[in-house]
């Protein structure tokens, strides 16, 4: 214990200096601005900015691009609220409720509390990779491909409860986005699937291009049915900041979505998406009225906002302790610290404790950061709101396909978000709804990959998945899970036959 | 439910529920038919089971069309006939991918797999929505698909060629004809500040590499 | 044909109007910044090489070079892009062992021919590969590793990080030597695998030294043997292939720049050139060993040494690819 403060007193010592509060600043800044722009990720502008890092000291270097990539994760959250366009995939779910809370005039408090949960849970989750970092990445690497597997399954029945109407067509929009995420080379043999000869597939369809054209521009599609609505709807913005039941509501979202986003962001590849969605199901689950979800439920903003902002900040521990970036954005940084001369790893604890203690300690300084900027732009993303919808509309489609063409320099992306623009209004025509076959299309392919990887270990024994205990509990969670989707459904559809 | 539509729940007279389905089914079958006819231009055979399932398809588009089946639920019975047909292209599409070897999955394993589980679970949709009533699908804004499908199109095909500055007006212009309550005159002012901010924003901003006038220089030496 | 003749002319004259005077010639080479395609994910080895290497030749040649990282495909999508554009000197490319010496036989649609169509410019760095195993790998030494896996071949699982990256490769290669079929595993990069070997869900693989160095002084995994010819001085216990008695794996990732064929000879001498004094570049030179870099010596720098260095590396992985068949 006395170590633990002692060291975090030393990387206080590193982190406070004006010199690395003022590059966390910038990087929170730039963060925020990257997050907000829709389709601009942090990856394509931490490899932008990684020169003009080279003139820094490694220890400045590293603060600002962490301040980027966090900034960018709490930004994403504010287009999913103020437009309903999910920057990352650990936003989707911030859409589903937050959007609604704009629809409502609330878009003030559902911002605010999405703000005061994510610098709870990373100051919370800074504490546990300074704490406990080395022992959590033992859980870590327990994690065999039969143990991803039935973690992904589990993720999909979280797709199932979040779901508004019919399981069924909750179902079936998952299996479409499986289907989806399977075109594109094969990882094991390399063999192009279902790609119709078209190169610019073989590499799969981006998150992005499916996630701007479903929710983004479905979203405008279907404002543009009754013209004027959105004029009302802001004529009744009420305060800008949570009301006091408001925060009642959202406290116990926020802890319970702090201890799941720090568990399973230590899990490389998917960890931060499941828990979005595992802690906005929670919420539903354990919430006295779950009709409300869907329907502007601070909760449903609060809960999942913490858990992906736990998840940024834990997904560190891998990359401290062993070297081992979990995600794309995370390799970055470590060619950031190639580059400086780090090698990342073990021995980076030991060998040069103030950089490492200085990069937890301004994790702590970079969320009170995000914060004091945040707080204050709330008024002004609100204000933009009262922007004449026939004046805003344009102004996100251009920034959408500026964002959707930088990924890759691509028309041909541009080109598909508009196909998945018709799809996203087309599905909720028919009553269909988008998030579940978001969460189908991240997740399938690392559903296949495991899936493959463990019967290939287990040389074709499917028991495989029961008799490894992780993997046991998590499929025997997620049979619960949909057992208890099922249910009500079932119930009332019972209750509807009987009232004809 | 009734959230999903938001044009409220104005119901079709008798008459415009047949016009739907007549034209609804003749568009499923026709769908059906194109799948049909590629499946004989590729190289490997399709499986007789996929084309059978196909057919089968084509003829419950032609009975809705000619409203021999009685469509209750028209959001269930289209979205679950289009999902079919999904994974009807799924298969058709996955066809050349080997399967199972041994132990080991194949390239064409998982989606076939999918494929087969979404056809069965649609199947499900549509069959629940012949049997049960629900509401009509609302109408549909031609007007916004065609202009927010056109803007963005035109920002695909212009941005390469005529750089950043000609696409970005051209698709905040085409954009804002979507809406009803368009105004000419303030939409060309508002698009010259957005055009303006884009091209200082991304290019300078935030150093991504962006063209912003035509090139023609690169374009000239294609017509020779 | 007479009217797309003066047509033809017209557009010349057009053209060189706009201009305003004559092209600016290959003397005064470089005037605007280099793109540099790198066909691989930003932060991964070969990035990292053009980076550093990039940095110093920046200063040399007065324009920066600008990376641009175009994914896919095993790197094949950078590589083919870095064919189609244009040869004035302006778009280079980093190619590697994959791309240019193993894609050939990997893809039987590949866009491009990585001897045809690319001028060389030189080798920037290697970085060696090693033969790695889980700690708890039942061997001391490569003997008792080679023994062990000839033995155990059905129960073994042999990780990489996807069809034609450089670990999937240089595998190939352990187990055409070994002539050896265990059970591959695919991963997605060399994280995912690195994680699994770590993880103990794998038994063994081959991966880049940049990529194992800090688990093998971390005694998280085992380091049987090193690809190059001497010892690496970031690992200084790992033996050499040719001492622990397996002289033919000789496998090391090598970088290098080329660019687009028929790029003018100017030009090109003049980017060899800048590369030379990057690798003499003392600074340099560390940040590149550091990464347990294999810096070429002036026997194997320039065009020509990598135009004898991507025939030879062609003639080697063929039949290693080929024999184990299509798809692994």
């Amino acid at each position: 214990m006395y170590d633990l403060i002692s060291n975090l007193w030393l990387g206080m010592g590193v982190a406070a200096t004006p010199m690395n509060i003022f590059l966390c600043l910038i990087g929170a800044l730039v963060g925020t601005l990257i997050g907000v722009l829709p389709g601009i990720g942090s990856l394509a502008t931490i490899a932008m900015l990684l020169p003009i890092t080279f003139g820094l000291p490694p220890v400045g270097a590293l603060i600002m691009l962490a301040g980027i990539y966090y900034g960018a994760q709490y930004g994403g959250s504010t287009t999913s609220i103020l437009v309903n366009i999910p920057g990352e995939s650990s936003s989707v779910v911030t859409c589903l409720d937050g959007h609604e809370m704009a629809k409502q005039g609330r878009a003030g408090p559902a911002l605010a509390i999405a703000a005061i949960g994510s610098f709870f849970a990373g100051c919370v989750a800074t504490v546990l990779v300074a704490a406990l970092g080395a022992p959590l990445t033992s859980l870590a690497l327990l994690f065999g491909p039969a143990e991803y597997f039935s973690l992904m399954v589990l993720g999909l029945i979280f797709a199932v409860v979040l779901a508004k109407g019919s399981v069924l067509k909750a179902l079936t929009m998952i299996l479409s986005g499986l289907l989806l995420s399977m075109i594109g080379s094969d990882l094991e043999t390399g063999a192009e699937r279902m790609t119709w000869g078209i190169p610019e597939l073989s590499d799969g369809i981006g998150f992005v291009v499916v996630g701007m054209g479903m929710f983004g521009f479905g979203e405008i599609l279907r404002n543009l049915e009754n013209p004027g609505s959105r004029e009302i709807i802001n004529a009744k913005v009420t305060g800008l900041m949570p009301t006091l039941p408001d925060l009642k509501a959202a406290a116990g979202a926020i802890g319970r979505g702090t201890v799941i986003g720090s568990l399973l962001g230590i899990l490389p590849g998917g960890g931060a998406i499941i828990a979005s969605f595992a802690a906005y199901t929670l919420e539903k689950r354990v919430s006295k009225n779950p009709s409300r979800f869907g329907h502007g439920a601070i909760e449903g903003v609060a809960a999942p906002e913490s858990a992906n902002n736990a998840a940024a900040q834990t997904s560190f521990i891998p990359l401290l302790t062993l070297g081992i970036p979990p995600n794309p954005v995370m390799a970055l940084m470590v060619g950031a610290m190639t580059i400086h001369g780090i090698v990342p790893g073990p021995q980076v604890m030991t060998k040069q404790p103030e950089l490492f203690w200085g990069m937890i300690a301004s994790m702590w300084i970079g969320n009170l950061m995000l914060v004091v900027i945040n707080l204050p732009l709330v008024g002004m993303w609100v204000r933009l709101l009262r922007v004449p919808y026939r004046h805003l509309f344009p102004m996100i489609v251009i920034f959408c396909c500026i964002g959707v063409y930088s990924l890759n320099n691509a028309p041909f992306d541009v080109t598909m978000t508009a196909i998945f623009g018709v799809v996203g209004y087309w599905l909720v025509k028919h009553d269909f709804e988008p998030a579940p076959m978001i969460l189908g299309f991240v997740l399938g392919p690392l559903m296949e990959e495991n899936l493959r990887r463990a019967m290939l270990i287990a040389r074709g024994d499917a028991t495989v998945f029961l008799t490894r205990p992780i993997s046991a509990t998590l499929l025997a969670l997620a049979l619960f899970l949909l057992v208890l989707a099922v249910l009500p459904s079932l119930r009332a559809k019972r209750e509807e036959v009987f009232t004809e | 439910m009734s959230d999903a539509t938001p044009s409220g729940d104005w119901t079709r007279t008798a008459a415009a529920r047949r016009q739907y389905n007549l034209v609804g089914g003749a568009i499923l079958a026709v769908a059906g038919l194109v799948l049909l006819s590629t499946s004989f231009l590729l190289h490997n055979p399709v499986p007789l089971t996929v084309r059978g399932a196909v057919v089968i398809f084509i003829a419950v588009g032609i009975a809705i069309s000619l409203g021999l089946l009685r469509v209750q639920n028209p959001q269930d019975v289209y979205g679950g006939m289009a999902l079919i047909l999904l994974s009807l292209v799924a298969f058709v599409a996955s066809n050349d991918l080997p399967g199972m070897r041994g132990f080991a999955f194949g390239p064409g394993t998982a989606p076939r797999l999918f494929a087969f589980t979404l056809g069965l679970l649609s199947l499900g949709v549509v069959v629940g929505g012949l049997l049960t009533a629900g509401p009509d699908i609302s109408g549909y804004k031609i007007r916004g698909v065609v202009f927010i499908i056109g803007a963005i199109l035109a920002f695909a095909a212009t941005i390469r060629p005529l750089g950043l500055v000609v696409a970005s007006f051209t698709t905040l212009v085409i954009c804002a004809a979507a809406a009803e309550d368009v105004r000419w005159k303030e939409t060309l002012v508002v698009a010259v500040c957005v055009t303006a901010f884009c091209c200082v924003l991304f290019p300078y901003g935030l150093n991504l590499p962006f063209q912003l006038w035509p090139r023609f220089f690169q374009l000239w030496p294609r017509f020779w | 044909m007479s009217l797309s003749a003066i047509r033809a002319g017209v557009a010349a004259a057009l053209f060189a109007l706009a201009l305003g005077i004559a092209p600016a010639t290959a003397q005064d080479y470089p005037t605007r910044p280099i793109t540099v395609i790198v066909p691989f994910a930003a932060g991964g080895p070969t990035d990292v090489i053009a980076r550093i290497v990039g940095d110093h030749m920046s200063k040399t040649l007065g324009q920066t070079l600008v990376i641009e990282n175009v994914v896919g495909a095993g790197g094949t999508t950078g590589i083919t892009r870095a064919k189609r554009a244009k040869n004035d000197g302006y778009t280079i490319a980093m190619g590697h062992l994959g791309t240019q010496a193993a894609a050939p036989s990997l893809y039987p649609n590949l866009q491009y021919d990585p001897v045809a169509d690319f001028e060389p410019i030189g080798m920037a760095a290697g970085t060696p590969i090693l033969i790695l195993a889980k700690k708890d790998f039942p061997a001391k030494d490569l003997k008792e590793f080679v023994e062990y896996v000839k033995k155990n071949e059905k129960a073994l699982n042999m990780a990489h990080a996807g069809v034609g990256s450089v670990s999937f490769t240089t595998c190939l290669l352990l187990n055409h030597i070994l002539k050896v079929k265990p059970t591959s595993i695919p991963f997605q990069g060399t994280g995912p695998s690195m994680n699994a070997l770590i993880g103990g869900q794998v038994d063994y693989m081959c991966d880049q030294i940049v990529n194992a160095v800090p688990q093998v002084q971390g005694g998280t995994i085992k380091a049987y043997a090193i690809g190059t010819e001497t010892r690496n001085p970031s690992l200084p216990n790992v033996p050499t292939s040719k001492e622990a008695g397996l002289p033919d794996f000789q496998a090391s990732a090598w970088n290098a720049l080329i660019a687009p064929k028929d790029t003018p000879k100017p030009i090109m001498d003049k980017l060899s050139a800048a590369l030379d004094k990057a690798l003499d570049d003392e600074p340099t030179r560390k940040r590149l060993l550091e990464l347990g870099s294999d810096i070429p010596g002036k026997d194997r720098r320039g065009g020509a040494a990598l135009m004898t260095l991507v025939k030879s590396e062609i003639a080697k992985w063929t039949p290693v690819i080929k024999a184990a068949g299509p798809a692994n």
